[in-house]
């Protein structure tokens, strides 16, 4: 009893005079941390790493009502020779401890990715309170940290902002989210090239407010190894978006017999892709894609569903397909960059020869034969069966 | 310096009684030297004025003298004035007895109206009769007495249960007298195998307590056992319900209940038919049953009333409960302190807009606001029904409103506090519920050192705790750990009755089948 006395004296003379730090260590409340939502990086000028981190303006859902409208997010930037070396300066600028744990979004600059994204995504790969699930996204046609400072402007956190378009584009099938442990995985393979979705800013639609911006999510910059290479035009992300069987929805406009719009949701997609290896290592793939689209819209009066208007229809939505996704072909071709990930499904389906072909496969890939076979099938018209106005032209 | 006698000066010596006759009576009850005479009881019971003697004389015979001896208040005295006295002076075979052998013999061959008689020639055992309730006819002449049972005092009725009321099921409940409380499992197990036995604990109370189990299911080792540990009780009374609990289980220093308690006899009865024992003690309207282990602590007498379905899920949510209001507080403080990228984005950033300004850190909120909780719990239950409101409105504006408008607390630590405390209003057993308020703290300060490690090294001791008890020689967790016998069916789920033909194996019964 006594021994237990004396213990237990010991312990609590120990935690209480001793000055708490050694036991508390890595205790921090939760009141003395911002929440860093995003993390952007540039490279204003050589041998140097421009950091912005974004967090929500917590201050703002307390209540105080300021009389000029106050930003979303408070952002704190900070210059350094490395990621790390930067990330600690930001410190300096925030009166708070900057917490990275919450991060989901990394931005990185046309001009860092033109120098190499492995500079940025090591660091963020080794620290321990970064996620690996957090998403990259290159902004396209101005600075990062711009792209934070003016986003913060508008009426959404950014991050919020960028959630929901990553929503909508999955709905659009216009973009797909690429998360970091994805992207160093692909930079891993030396066969495979990377390819990550962008943002950019344009002027906003809307007229009454002067100078608005929006945020659109619609394209992808592809790689050469950590380097970037050029962005994707829209029909060729909607090929790639087929070509990785990432295609969830999104709108077919086709043409019928009369030259009249019609428009088809995707319903369902699937992609199947069967490589082959022919006589003298001549390489062929073929892709089959099975759509089912419901027919939304039809512009002109005719009615149009009778077996050979909709073979018609089906064979336009066909072409329509096959020609995004041969686009999309094609610029891997042209730029021997394997972002189609064409690369992975040789090497699962013929793993035993796969090791002669991976070491020149940028080459080899603008010589596969690629055919692309589109299955379409509509199968409802929702509400209306016959188009208004039926029989009136 | 200073002798005893100058210390003796300024304190009063400690006066010497002198040992009375009361206690060489005592002594000489002890040994059994007394013999059974009149003036033996009343050397012993004189001083008591609720203790009355009265001589009576049979057909004013000199010889045919008895004493009537009987405690005030314990005693039906119309019964002992019509069909005790009135025959006794009425009878022919009374009248006409020649000496006081007679009268013995007369009565013992069943002359009086009465039901419970019993001839005693052991002082010893009168004077127990006596002040459990009886009336003793002393014969001095012939060292005998006829002790009549006829008990009369004033008692409760059976009322409905208070702690365990559930709607669907009888309204009995065990009151304050043995005899009472024993009738009544009689009622409710009417097989000739029921055994009640009793025994006395207490040197000066002198409370029975009756054993009771199933003489043809009940495993003998766990009633030997039982017995023996009652038997080897030393106290001197046994009036409230800790004197023997503490006593008998096996280990002292666990705050986890190691038998149940319960106010039902129909929760005991189907106790004892599953091959447990029960105890009952005099003067406490509740009955213990032997030994317990951890899923019946949450088991609800509902649970067997209500379809099966309705009453697994429900069962599940209380596991479910014993859990929050175990970890919650521990948990809240770990992830806000220590691992803040464990809790969603919003969450996480709500909590620390509301926590800005709050100068103490989170688990001096925690704590401060588990131990404001407890004294409400304490407060509520010392004060009289009618100023209790007063209590949880002081707590409900005080805590819950004030302190957090003031910035003394932080909103979600209210909440999180009123979680762990509706939460533990869901278990059935309130001792259970007084183990995890203790271990609740114990967590908290484990948590509010070393984080998640730490809490997960404190559930780890709780668990260690837990599977190193025993109770009986019945493992504490039993059907979960140490037994092959894979009896899942009544434990976090209540599975149909076809499915539980067995009974609880861990107990070891005589006879394992419930049914065919």
């Amino acid at each position: 009893m006594k021994k237990v006395i004396i213990l237990l004296n010991i312990v609590f003379i120990s935690i209480s005079l001793a000055g708490c730090k050694p036991f508390l260590k890595g205790r921090t409340e939760i009141d003395d941390l911002t929440f860093i939502k995003v993390i952007a990086f540039d490279k204003p000028k050589k041998g140097n790493i421009r950091v912005t981190a974004s967090a929500k303006n917590v201050s703002l859902q307390t209540g105080g009502s300021g009389s000029s409208q106050p930003s979303k997010s408070i952002n704190i930037t900070a210059d350094g020779k490395t990621v790390f070396d930067a990330i600690r300066r930001l410190n300096l600028f925030s009166e708070k401890k900057p917490f990275f744990g919450h991060t989901e979004y990394i931005l990185i600059s046309e001009q860092m990715a033109k120098h190499g994204l492995l500079e940025c995504i090591d660091f963020i790969s080794r620290d321990h309170e970064l996620r690996l699930n957090s998403r990259i996204y290159i902004v396209k046609g101005m600075t990062a940290q711009d792209f934070l400072e003016k986003s913060g402007k508008g009426e959404y956190f950014i991050s919020d902002r960028l959630s929901h378009l990553e929503v909508a584009s999955d709905t659009l099938s216009l973009s797909t989210k690429v998360p970091l442990a994805e992207a160093m995985f692909i930079l891993d393979k030396p066969y495979l090239s990377l390819y990550i979705p962008s943002v950019e800013m344009k002027k906003s639609l809307q007229k009454s407010e002067k100078g608005k911006m929006d945020i659109y999510l619609d394209g992808f910059a592809i790689f050469n190894g950590d380097k970037f290479i050029k962005f994707l035009n829209h029909n060729e992300v909607r090929g790639l978006t087929w070509l990785r069987n990432l295609n969830e929805g999104g709108i077919i406009v086709v043409k019928d017999k009369k030259g009249e719009n019609i428009s088809l949701e995707i319903m369902a997609s699937r992609t199947k892709i069967e490589p082959l290896i022919m006589k003298n290592d001549k390489l062929k793939a073929t892709i089959t894609i099975d759509i089912t689209t419901n027919l939304d819209e039809i512009f002109g009066h005719k009615d149009i569903f009778n077996k050979s208007d909709l073979e018609f229809i089906e064979k336009a939505q066909n072409e329509t397909v096959k020609k995004m996704v041969m686009g999309a072909i094609q610029e891997a071709q042209k730029t021997e960059q394997d972002f189609i990930g064409i690369g992975s499904h040789f090497y699962q389906k013929h793993p035993t020869v796969w090791e002669k072909y991976e070491k020149d496969w940028g080459k080899r890939l603008s010589k596969i034969d690629f055919v692309v076979r589109v299955d379409s099938n509509i199968m409802r018209t929702y509400q209306l069966n016959e188009p208004t106005r039926n029989g009136g032209n | 310096m200073f002798n005893r006698e100058v210390i003796n000066l300024f304190f009063k010596s400690k006066k010497k009684y002198k040992e009375d006759e009361s206690t060489s009576f005592d002594e000489r009850l002890d040994r059994n030297d007394l013999d059974l005479l009149t003036d033996n009881i009343k050397g012993l019971l004189e001083k008591n004025s609720d203790v009355k003697f009265r001589d009576i004389f049979i057909n004013d015979n000199k010889k045919l003298k008895f004493t009537l001896i009987f405690v005030d208040g314990l005693i039906n005295s119309d019964y002992i004035s019509n069909y005790i006295l009135k025959p006794i002076i009425q009878e022919k075979v009374f009248n006409e007895a020649v000496n006081v052998k007679e009268v013995i013999k007369q009565i013992d061959s069943g002359k009086l109206y009465f039901v419970s008689q019993q001839k005693v020639t052991e002082l010893n055992k009168a004077m127990s009769a006596l002040l459990y309730g009886a009336t003793l006819l002393v014969f001095d002449s012939e060292k005998t007495a006829i002790v009549i049972d006829a008990k009369g005092f004033e008692k409760r009725s059976i009322s409905e249960p208070t702690g365990e009321s559930v709607l669907k099921g009888s309204k009995d409940s065990f009151v304050e007298l043995l005899r009472i409380n024993t009738a009544t499992i009689r009622r409710n197990i009417k097989s000739h195998n029921l055994v009640i036995e009793e025994t006395v604990v207490g040197k000066q109370s002198r409370t029975p307590v009756a054993t009771v189990y199933m003489n043809n299911i009940t495993n003998r080792n766990i009633i030997d056992e039982v017995k023996k540990r009652l038997n080897a009780i030393e106290v001197d009374r046994a009036i409230t319900a800790g004197f023997i609990e503490e006593f008998i289980v096996d280990d002292v220093n666990s705050p986890f209940p190691q038998v149940i308690y319960t106010e039902r006899p129909d929760k005991f009865c189907s106790n004892i038919v599953d091959g447990k024992v029960g105890l009952i003690i005099d003067g406490l309207p509740i009955a213990y049953v032997i030994p317990a282990t951890f899923i019946e602590l949450l088991q609800a007498p509902e649970d067997y009333s209500q379809h099966f379905l309705i009453s697994s899920s429900i069962r599940f949510l209380r596991y479910v409960a014993l859990f929050f209001t175990l970890i919650i507080p521990s948990l809240y403080i770990a992830i806000t302190s220590f691992h803040q990228e464990m809790i969603p984005s919003e969450l996480a950033t709500s909590i620390a807009s509301a926590k800005e300004g709050v100068p103490f850190p989170m688990f001096v909120e925690v704590i401060l606001m588990l131990a404001a909780f407890e004294v409400l719990v304490e407060a509520g239950l010392r004060l009289p029904k009618s100023i209790g409101q007063a209590v949880s409105i002081v707590g409900a504006l005080v805590v819950g409103q004030s302190a957090v408008e003031a910035k003394l607390l932080s909103p979600a630590t209210v909440v999180v506090i009123a979680i762990t405390a509706i939460t533990s209003f869901t278990m059935p057993n309130q001792d259970l519920s007084n183990a995890l308020r203790l271990w609740r703290f114990v967590l908290v300060i484990f948590s509010s050192l070393m984080g998640i490690f730490g809490l997960c090294t404190g559930l780890l001791i709780l668990l260690f705790h837990l599977c190193q008890m025993e109770s009986f020689g019945v493992p504490y967790l039993s059907p979960i750990v140490a037994s092959k016998d894979n009896q899942y069916q009544d434990t976090f789920f209540r599975l149909p009755l076809k499915f539980q033909k067995e009974r609880p194996l861990a107990l070891g019964p005589i006879n394992k089948r419930r049914m065919k």
